[in-house]
């Protein structure tokens, strides 16, 4: 027996197919595919053992490259009937060249139509083909090619990953094949064992898709053990091969050398080898395990980072990215459940930036399985369960969207806190029943983290919402000013939601809604329209919250919107709005709008946010609502104080229109005198209202002729006072009150009511003092005629210092013409 | 998603079978969960569109039982003005394809249904279904291979089994006999013997359609008329072996070539009344089981029976089902003001009802009474324990007469009370007749051959197997003191030449032939022809 390189590979090729047939036999289902593929490994073996007994028995050379030949077709018909199989073509033609097949290797094997003669020559096989060899070998060749082009044209068109990448494998081995046997046919390259090399690496290619992608379906449960195995045989042979050369070099031949030798040998080796044997499980876990070699190492750093933070997002982000990285996914996904509305809502995504707002609800089918069952299940086994045949459309579309593969329950104490999602792997593979475990491995491992982050989370949310609430329930109750209301309530919207602007519109009497407030965190008031009335294409759709009470998110992504309609609604400097009716107890106010455009988060408005604003628009509703009807209250007070005014000026003796003359004065002197457009607005009211205390006053002494009697004045001089009362409830004109209650009082501190001093007096009292002695001295009063312009200047200045104040009478004098 | 082909061929037969089948294995609570979540779907569509809003009322419904609080039970009456027009932008999904009804319940020409895709795929889902169990013999089993002949007995588009075959089609890479688009060509006639003849050469796996007609080809074999004529095409290795094959059986059995005996059928896919009369001669001849369904152009495949070719479980997904008992049903009856009471699928007890349903994915029909009457026959399946109710056909509403106002008489009940005779009969119809006071079932019957008949006796058979059948028709004639039924024979080729006469009219498909049931008074005047009748 003559064992050569080309008979080892020939008999090592022979093993392997006859392994594979093994294999293929009884592995289960049997199906066509597999009947058709063993025929063809069968046919190999049969082919490698006759290559084998070629060199060995070179004495039957010519019948032993006959049964080459014969095999070759045999494989080749067998590949023919494999592709028919696999491509479920049914026709008469599969007979027919089934029958011609058999005849062609009938002729092949059993006569010299094809070889005419074979021998072997130091490992060089000389042999002559016959002239017929075309029409005997041609059909398998064709077939074969068919079969190539068959197949390579099923693959292009399969969709499913799996089968793709299967067919790849044996289309190589085809081709490698093919290439190997059409050397037989290059005189040259004929002699040499290049098909019978081929066709090992054929078999070695079936063998590496069997183990790595479970080929046919074909699962070796044995295959890890066998690999790990490797390096100890490795380390097995080099201890013997140490040993022997020890043995052989320095001629060791006593037991005792021996054993010491072996011995040493030994722990040598153990040392050394332990650290290569390591090294050589990497190297196959790398080759043939490749994900679980990454996947070991993420658990490790999985189970490290994440026990050691409470924060939720950091959390979900770190696992994310870590699986993320380890499988080599596009996406992943985590969706989180509301503890108030059991919805479960994207928390944290990668890859799938697109996707925000959406969430699982309730009663969505993949809740309900995991309510029932902890294992993960994936997108095809979603696609085949009844229990999913009731997602709707658009939760078919959303998952579809999501592009994932694989859901994985989180579960904390038997409860389902959350689903963990799985994009598609980059290699297109299915996730392996090893990654799977990896995978609900890191879920399980990481629940309990997971979920106290959540509840840590939610709990700070809780807290930070009733902080907020209180804090701003605290400050609108303090205020009854509309305007401190509204940007009391937008700045807090924003800074607890942290939105990007908040807005106030409030709906008139004529439907028409203007933006009474912003709170912008940066340079957005003048395009967000402050105090102007919004777009009408707006204002349909706030008619529509609104009206229905709802509270709505809008997507600036969302198609159902228009480019003119997202700019009235103000959308474009947003990435989503939450408009929230503000709603009072028996009316509809008006809308608070929220924009947010930096979220880190998948959800911009999480559940316990629209609750958060939801609670701050009711907030806000009751206290406009209260600041609405106040200033009503106030304004028809003003009114009602207004009408009193005009009646007393029409009850005294001054002409009619005595008060707007004095308003006019004092707000020309509060202007020369540079106050504030606030205080000539005071000074203003106080002009109109001045005298309003003489309400008070009977006709029989307001228009007495003669002088008053002291009772009278008495009576007389309590009109200050009691002008200052009627005023001072209305908040409009407290500052009013003031003046009013001391424009009789003179600079020297001989006036009334108080006998007030110099700068004691305020201000406006004393300006109005200056304008009322003016106006009373032109005027024609009961009891004195009316004087010239130059004669009441003249009386002013006389009593400058004492009873005005000579600043003001100088600024008077220079601003009063006649 | 992986294409049923492609499974096939990797061998997924388990994720097959649940795919399609994996409804037998819900509990009841799951049925209806899928139920409720497909209905709420389905109010969502209707509510944005106009159509749905109409049928839905000023209020929509936010759940189940609002739902069927609020909104009214509908028949076609409804739908026709929209429907007839076609108006796509009225419905709650755009249709891809539309289809109508035989027109067979008189008041309305053709009833048409719009089909969105998602529907139209479910048709073709449930007939994949269907040729699961049709072909299997256990659970799990999954014969049907990519390129399986299948011949088709029925109409083509519009009609809503053309529907099914196309989308049939789309689910899987079948081999029509004859092609779809060759057989839409084709009068219904020539359809079947077209795909008869291609079976010869193409083999036949599947065979979908009128039990009525696998029964008639059986015939034709039995008696030696529907021998094999030997064709160009047939010069095939594999049909010589297989005509080879069933002859030598045949012989063997010392009988006839019978279908059975040349096609090894997968599975044989049947509807209608006849399916369960005719399921032992189907046997016989073809060497396989009908398997029963039920499907309508209005709400497509509905319920299907499983392979013991018992009761017939519903769908889960195709409609929301809701029944009306037969005491609601009769009231309703009695006064059309009555609005009837409806029960769910999980609140069926055992007994008759009338069908009500709701399409899902978006179609139109909303508490639709399509007029037939199911009948509870289980409240699971204990053989194969589906634990799912389980219904049988009972009747077409307008198909029942109804004697002495209790014993309702059903198309089967006839047909099993003449199979349980020896009449060779060829067919028949039957009325309710009143003759002097007297309220009488009255039998037509055409038989094979002129045959010299005691009509007096036939009369008495069928009238003694009917009391067998339908124990108020036994309970009426014991109260009426009488034969409460009557027989008059047809001359020979009355139905053949008023099928003709009809042919020549250019009726309908479903016109061709008079109903079995309650013909009207034009109907028998042109079966009767020149009023020849005996008895």
């Amino acid at each position: 027996m003559v064992l050569t390189i080309v008979t080892i590979i020939a008999g090592l090729a022979f093993l392997l197919y006859t392994g594979l047939y093994i294999v293929v036999t009884v592995s289960k289902p049997q199906t066509e595919i597999h009947r058709t593929f063993r025929r063809y490994l069968l046919a190999m073996a049969l082919w490698s053992v006759s290559a084998f007994l070629l060199y060995i028995d070179q004495t039957r050379a010519v019948f032993w490259f006959r049964m080459m030949s014969g095999a070759g077709l045999g494989a080749m018909l067998s590949i023919y009937m494999f592709t028919r199989a696999t491509t479920k073509v049914k026709n008469w033609q599969g007979i027919a060249v089934f029958i011609i097949s058999l005849i062609m290797i009938g002729l092949t094997v059993f006569t010299n139509l094809l070889t005419e003669s074979v021998s072997v020559k130091d490992g060089y096989i000389i042999y002559a083909l016959a002239g017929t060899t075309a029409v005997v070998a041609g059909p398998g060749y064709i077939l074969i090619l068919i079969s190539l082009i068959t197949l390579v044209r099923f693959r292009q068109k399969s969709k499913d990953p799996v089968q793709r990448n299967r067919l790849l494998y044996i289309i190589l081995g085809i081709l490698v094949m093919i290439i190997g046997s059409m050397t037989n046919f290059i005189p040259v390259l004929g002699g040499y064992p290049f098909d019978i090399v081929a066709n090992s690496i054929g078999a070695l290619l079936l063998i590496y898709a069997i183990l790595r992608y479970q080929l046919l379906d074909i699962r070796i449960v044995i295959r890890q053990g066998l690999l790990y195995s490797i390096p100890t045989v490795i380390i097995g042979t080099v201890y013997f091969l140490i040993i022997t050369l020890f043995i052989n070099i320095f001629g060791l031949f006593s037991k005792a050398e021996v054993f010491l030798t072996s011995l040493v040998v030994a722990v040598i080796t153990a040392l050394l080898a332990e650290p290569f044997r390591v090294q050589a499980q990497a190297i196959i876990d790398r080759i043939f395990f490749r994900e679980k070699y990454d996947s070991r190492i993420m658990l490790q750093k999985l189970s490290s980072q994440t026990t050691s933070t409470l924060d939720l997002y950091k959390i979900t982000n770190t696992i994310l990215s870590e699986v993320a990285t380890t499988m080599h996914l596009p996406s992943a996904a985590f969706f989180f459940r509301d503890e108030d509305t059991g919805v479960f809502e994207l928390t944290t995504q990668i890859g799938l930036d697109d996707l925000r707002n959406q969430s699982f609800r309730q009663g969505h089918p993949l809740v309900l399985w995991f309510f029932n069952q902890n294992h993960p299940v994936g997108r095809q086994d979603m696609e085949v369960l009844p229990q999913f045949q009731s997602l709707w459309k658009s939760e078919r579309q959303l998952l579809k969207d999501m592009k994932a593969e694989l859901f994985i329950p989180i579960k904390v104490l038997s409860q389902l806190v959350g689903i963990f999602i799985l994009g598609p792997k980059r290699s297109e593979q299915p996730y392996s029943s090893e990654e799977i475990i990896t995978l609900t491995t890191v879920a399980n491992q990481t629940a309990a983290a997971i979920e106290n982050a959540r509840l840590y989370t939610a709990e700070q949310s809780r807290r930070k919402e009733i902080d907020t609430l209180y804090n701003l329930s605290n400050q609108l109750v303090g205020t009854e000013d509309l305007e401190t209301i509204l940007n009391t309530v937008t700045k807090h919207t924003v800074d607890s939601v942290q939105g990007t602007y908040a807005r106030i519109l409030i709906r008139d009497d004529n439907g028409d809604y203007y933006c009474q407030s912003i709170y912008p965190i940066k340079n957005l008031i003048d395009p967000l329209r402050y105090r102007n009335v919004e777009p009408i294409v707006a204002q349909y759709y706030y008619d529509m919250v609104l009206d229905n009470e709802l509270i709505v998110v809008i997507d600036t992504k969302d198609p159902n919107w228009h480019d003119e309609e997202k700019q009235a609604i103000f959308i474009n400097f947003a990435k989503t709005l939450c408009i929230c009716p503000l709603i009072g107890t028996d009316s509809k106010i008006g809308l608070l709008i929220l924009g947010e455009f930096h979220s880190r988060k998948a959800t911009p408005f999480t559940p316990s946010q629209l609750r958060l604003i939801n609670a701050i628009a009711d907030y806000a509703s009751s206290s406009i609502q209260r600041a609405i009807l106040h200033n009503k209250l106030e304004e028809n007070f003003l009114q009602t104080v207004i009408s009193l005014a005009n009646a007393m000026d029409a009850r005294d003796s001054y002409t009619g229109d005595h008060s707007q003359r004095m308003a006019a004065m004092a707000s020309q002197i509060g202007l020369e005198m540079e106050l504030s457009s606030k205080d000539i607005e005071t000074l203003h009211w106080a002009g109109i209202l001045h005298d309003i205390g003489k309400i008070g006053v009977p006709d029989q002494i307001l228009n007495k002729k003669g002088p008053l009697t002291k009772k009278e004045w008495v009576i007389m001089k309590e009109h200050p006072v009691t002008g200052a009362q009627i005023v001072e409830p209305i908040k409009y004109l407290a500052p009013v009150s003031p003046i009013i209650r001391a424009h009789h009082e003179k600079f020297d501190g001989t006036g009334y009511p108080y006998g007030l001093e110099g700068n004691d007096i305020p201000l406006g009292s004393r300006i109005l003092a200056v304008v009322d002695a003016y106006v009373a001295i032109r005027d024609k009063r009961v009891y004195s005629e009316a004087h010239t312009h130059e004669e009441a200047i003249a009386e002013l200045r006389r009593t400058s210092g004492t009873h005005f104040d000579p600043k003001i009478i100088d600024v008077f004098c220079k601003t009063i013409s006649e | 998603m992986t294409d049923l082909n492609t499974m096939i061929e990797q061998g997924r037969q388990k994720e097959i079978w649940i795919k399609y089948l994996g409804f037998l294995d819900l509990s009841i609570d799951e049925f209806m969960d899928i139920q409720e979540r497909l209905l709420l779907e389905q109010i969502e569509l209707l509510g944005s569109s106009m159509m749905g809003r109409m049928l839905l009322g000023d209020k929509i419904p936010k759940t189940v039982k609002e739902f069927r609080k609020n909104v009214p039970l509908t028949t076609y009456q409804d739908y026709h003005e929209l429907l007839d027009e076609k108006k796509a932008d009225v419905l709650p999904r755009e249709p891809v394809a539309w289809a109508h009804t035989s027109g067979r319940s008189g008041t309305f020409r053709w009833k048409w249904a719009p089909y969105s895709k998602e529907m139209f795929d479910s048709l073709g889902e449930s007939v994949t279904g269907a040729m699961i169990l049709a072909s299997c013999t256990k659970k799990g089993e999954v014969l049907l291979e990519p390129n399986d002949t299948v011949l088709l007995a029925t109409a083509p588009s519009p009609y809503m089994s053309g529907e099914i075959s196309k989308s049939a089609d789309e689910q899987m890479k079948l081999r029509f006999l004859p092609s779809l688009k060759d057989g839409d060509e084709m009068g219904f006639r020539d359809r079947i013997k077209s795909g008869f003849k291609l079976a010869m050469v193409e083999g036949l796996d599947f065979f979908y359609g009128l039990a009525s007609i696998l029964v008639g080809i059986g015939e034709q074999f039995e008696k030696g008329s529907g021998s094999i004529k030997f064709t160009a095409k047939m010069l095939r290795p594999d049909v010589i072996w297989r005509l080879l094959k069933g002859y030598v059986v045949a012989k063997i059995k010392n009988g006839k070539v019978l279908p059975k005996d040349i096609w090894k059928l997968k599975g044989i896919m049947t509807g209608g009344v006849d399916a369960s009369i005719y399921k032992k001669q189907i046997e016989y001849y073809w060497g396989k089981k009908p398997l029963e369904g039920y499907a309508c152009t209005e709400g497509g495949s509905l319920c299907m029976q499983a392979w013991n070719y018992e009761g017939m479980t519903f769908y889960c997904e195709n409609a929301f089902l809701e029944f009306i008992p037969h005491e609601e049903h009769k009231k309703n009856k009695e006064d059309p003001d009555y609005q009837p009471k409806t029960v769910l699928y999980n609140e069926l007890e055992l007994g008759v009802y009338e069908l009500v349903f709701t399409n899902f994915h978006g179609g139109i029909f909303t508490r639709y009474r399509i007029g037939d009457l199911f009948e509870v026959i289980s409240l699971r399946d204990d053989e194969l324990d589906i634990d799912l109710p389980q219904v049988q056909f009972y009747s077409r509403d307008s198909d029942i007469i109804n004697l002495a106002g209790f014993a309702l008489i059903t198309e089967k009940d006839i047909w099993q009370a003449l199979e349980k005779t020896d009449l060779d009969y060829y067919e028949w119809v039957a009325r309710k007749e009143i003759k002097d006071n007297k309220t009488y079932l009255r039998l037509f019957i055409e038989l094979k051959s002129v045959t010299d008949l005691d009509t007096k006796k036939v009369e008495k058979q069928i009238s003694a197997a009917l009391r067998e059948i339908n124990s108020d028709y036994d309970d009426l004639e014991k109260m009426l003191g009488y034969t409460a039924l009557t027989i008059s024979m047809l001359n020979p080729g009355a139905f053949g030449m008023y099928m003709d006469y009809q042919q020549s009219q250019g009726a309908d498909l479903a016109h061709t032939k008079p109903p079995h049931m309650k013909p009207t008074q034009d109907q028998m005047k042109n079966l009767l022809g020149d009023k020849k009748v005996k008895g």
